[in-house]
C-alpha cells in the first residue's frame, strides 16, 4: 500500500490536470492582470507602460469610479440590512423540523437556484412603470401620487436592485443559519430550559454565541458577493439613470469590454480583489473562534 | 392561552413568506399567457384565455431550444471535466504521501478568494490571441472557476473515510487505475452529487463569462439570450415572460423534485468554501 501512495509518477498524473487547468486560468491571469493594470493598451496598438498612472487617474479624475465605488458601498450596507437580520429572525422561527416548516424553508431557498439574471427580469418587470405590479397596486389603492419609475429614478433604483437581491438571498442566508442553529447541542438547550431560561434568554445567551462560525460565512459571503455584483445592475438598470447604480463590477465591464480600455479594466478589476480579500479577512479576524 | 396566539403569529409569519416568494414567480407565469396589449390593459387578475402564442414566437421564431442546448452542454462538459481531474486531485491530496501535498491543497483553496473579474482582461485577451473559439474558452475558464471548491468537498469527504477498503483492494492486486474507478470513485458518491449540483448550477446561471466570451449569436447561453430583454427599448412583454419562465422552469423543476438535496449540497458549498 504505502509502495503504491508513494510512486512519484502516480501522484504527479492524478494532479496534473486540474493542477495544469488551474494554473493557468487563476493565478497565471491574476499575475498578468497585475502587470496589465501598469500599461494602457487597446489590443490594436502597441501596449504601452504607464506606471501607477491607470490608479492615480481612478481616484483623481474618474468621477464615474468613485460613485461606483459609493454605490457598491450602498449596496453592501443595504443588502446586508435587508438580508441578515430577517434571515436570523426566519432561521429562529423555523427550527424545529415540523412539515410546514420544512416547507417554509425549501420555498424560501427556491430563488437562490434561480440564475440572478432571471430574477432580475422578473423585477425588471414588476417595477415596470407602465404594466408592473407594484405600480398597478400602488393606483388601485388609490395612491396615484406614489405611481413612481422605479428603476429609472435615481432615489430609488438602487434601493430596487438591491430589495430584488434581497428577494432572493434572504433564504440562502437563512438556511446558513438554521444549518448553525442544527448544530447547537439540543441538550445545552435543554439544560438551558430547565434552568428556566425563557425564549428570548435561549436566543441571546445559548444560540447567539454559538452561531459565530455560521454567522462568519454569511457575512463574509454576503459582502464578497456585493463586491461582485453584476448581474443585477446590468439586466435592471445597466448602471443607470446617470450612473445612479453603477457598481465596481458593471463600471469595469464597460471600461475594459465597452470602451476597449484593457489596462484600466485590469486596475479595476484588482481594485475589487483587494476589496474582497480585505473584507473577508477582517471579517474572520473579527469573529474568529476563541480556542 | 399565550402559546396559541405566539403559535398563530408564526403560521401568520410563514403565510407571508411564501405569498412573498410565490406571488412574483405566479406573477411571471399567469402574465406570459397574456397578449401584449391584455398585460397593459389588465395587469392583475387571469388572462381572459390562455394563449401559448409567445411561447411558440420564442421556439420557432427566436430558436430558444437552441439556447437552452447550448447552457446543457457547457453544464455537463464543465461537470464531467471538474468531477474527474477534481476527484484525482483530492484523491492525490488526501492518500497519497508526498511533501507537497498540504502545500497543494492550500493552493488550490487560495482560487476561491479570487473575483472572476480581476481576471477577465487577461482570459479574454489570451483566447482572442490564441484563436481559441469563445465556446472551448469559456468553458475552460467555467472549468478551472469550479476545480478549488470541487478539491475542498471532494477532499474533505474522503478524508473521513476509513482507507481499509482500498488496502484491501490493494492486497487484491488492484493497480492505481483500477483502485480510483472501483474503489474512490464509488466512495466520493455522495460528495460527487454535491459537487455536480454547484457546478451544473454555478454554469447554468452564470451571466458575466459568457457576455465576455461568446459573440456569435449560436453559441449563446439561456442567461445571455433573457437577458437581451432588458432595456426600455424591448416592448413585447409576452416574450420577454415566456422566456423567463422557459429559462426559470428547469431550476425549479429539478429543485421541487430534489430540494433536499440541492439545500444541502449548496450549504456545503457554503459553508465550507
Amino acid at each position: 500500500m504505502d509502495k503504491v501512495m508513494r510512486n512519484k509518477k502516480v501522484i504527479i498524473v492524478f494532479i496534473a490536470p486540474a493542477m495544469i487547468l488551474f494554473t493557468l486560468i487563476i493565478p497565471v491571469p491574476l499575475v498578468v492582470s497585475m502587470g496589465l493594470s501598469f500599461f494602457k493598451w487597446n489590443l490594436l496598438e502597441a501596449p504601452q507602460f504607464i506606471g501607477l498612472d491607470n490608479f492615480i487617474r481612478l481616484f483623481t479624475k474618474d468621477a464615474i469610479f468613485l460613485t461606483s465605488v459609493k454605490n457598491t458601498l450602498i449596496y453592501i450596507l443595504l443588502s446586508m440590512l435587508f438580508q441578515l437580520p430577517a434571515a436570523y429572525f426566519l432561521a429562529i422561527l423555523c427550527t424545529r423540523g415540523k412539515r410546514f416548516e420544512r416547507l417554509v424553508r425549501n420555498v424560501m431557498f427556491l430563488p437562490s437556484v434561480v440564475s440572478g439574471t432571471a430574477v432580475s427580469l422578473i423585477f425588471y418587470f414588476i417595477y415596470h412603470p407602465e404594466v408592473g405590479i407594484v405600480n398597478a397596486v400602488l393606483k388601485a389603492w388609490g395612491r396615484e401620487d406614489l405611481v413612481h419609475m422605479w428603476l429609472a429614478d435615481e432615489k430609488t433604483a438602487l434601493l430596487c436592485v438591491c430589495i430584488a437581491v434581497a428577494w432572493q438571498f434572504i433564504g440562502y442566508h437563512m438556511l446558513i443559519y438554521v444549518t448553525g442553529i442544527v448544530a447547537i447541542p439540543m441538550d445545552m438547550i435543554e439544560a438551558a430550559r430547565i434552568d428556566g431560561a425563557g425564549t428570548w434568554q435561549l436566543i441571546c445567551r445559548i444560540i447567539t454565541p454559538n452561531m459565530k462560525p455560521v454567522l462568519r460565512v454569511s457575512l463574509v459571503l454576503i459582502v464578497t458577493s456585493s463586491f461582485k455584483t453584476f448581474d443585477a445592475i446590468y439586466v435592471m438598470t445597466g448602471g443607470g439613470p446617470a450612473h445612479a447604480t453603477e457598481v465596481m463590477a458593471s463600471h469595469m465591464y464597460e471600461k475594459a469590454f465597452l470602451q476597449q480600455r484593457y489596462g484600466y479594466g485590469c486596475a479595476i478589476g484588482l481594485i475589487l480583489f483587494v476589496c474582497c480579500l480585505v473584507c473577508s479577512t477582517v471579517i474572520q479576524r473579527i469573529l474568529r473562534d476563541k480556542e | 392561552m399565550k402559546k396559541t396566539t405566539i403559535n398563530i403569529l408564526r403560521y401568520a409569519i410563514f403565510v407571508t413568506l411564501l405569498l412573498v416568494i410565490l406571488l412574483p414567480l405566479l406573477f411571471v407565469l399567469i402574465s406570459s399567457f397574456k397578449s401584449n396589449d391584455e398585460i397593459f390593459l389588465n395587469p392583475w387578475g387571469l388572462p381572459e384565455r390562455f394563449d401559448p402564442e409567445s411561447y411558440i414566437t420564442i421556439f420557432v421564431t427566436n430558436d430558444m431550444l437552441r439556447y437552452l442546448m447550448n447552457s446543457i452542454i457547457y453544464a455537463t462538459i464543465t461537470c464531467v471535466v471538474v468531477i474527474l481531474a477534481s476527484a484525482m486531485a483530492a484523491y492525490a491530496i488526501t492518500r497519497m504521501k508526498w511533501k507537497y501535498s498540504q502545500l497543494c491543497m492550500a493552493y488550490f483553496l487560495m482560487g476561491i478568494m479570487v473575483p472572476i473579474h480581476a481576471l477577465l482582461v487577461p482570459l479574454y485577451i489570451a483566447v482572442a490571441r490564441m484563436g481559441l473559439p469563445g465556446t472551448t474558452g469559456l468553458v475552460l475558464v467555467y472549468i478551472a472557476s469550479a476545480i478549488p471548491t470541487a478539491i475542498f468537498i471532494l477532499a474533505g469527504y474522503l478524508k473521513g473515510v476509513p482507507s481499509e477498503l482500498e488496502e484491501a483492494a490493494v492486497i487484491d492486486g488492484a493497480t492505481v487505475g483500477v483502485l480510483f474507478r472501483k474503489v474512490i470513485l464509488p466512495i466520493l458518491k455522495p460528495s460527487i452529487a454535491t459537487v455536480t449540483i454547484l457546478t451544473f448550477l454555478g454554469v447554468w446561471n452564470d451571466l458575466i463569462l459568457g457576455l465576455v466570451f461568446l459573440f456569435k449569436d449560436r453559441t449563446k447561453t439561456v442567461q445571455l439570450f433573457i437577458s437581451q430583454y432588458s432595456g426600455a427599448n424591448y416592448t413585447n412583454y409576452g416574450n420577454m415572460l415566456s422566456s423567463i419562465v422557459v429559462a426559470v422552469f428547469p431550476m425549479i423543476l429539478v429543485y421541487t423534485f430534489m430540494s433536499e438535496k440541492l439545500v444541502n449540497g449548496m450549504m456545503q458549498g457554503a459553508v465550507k468554501g
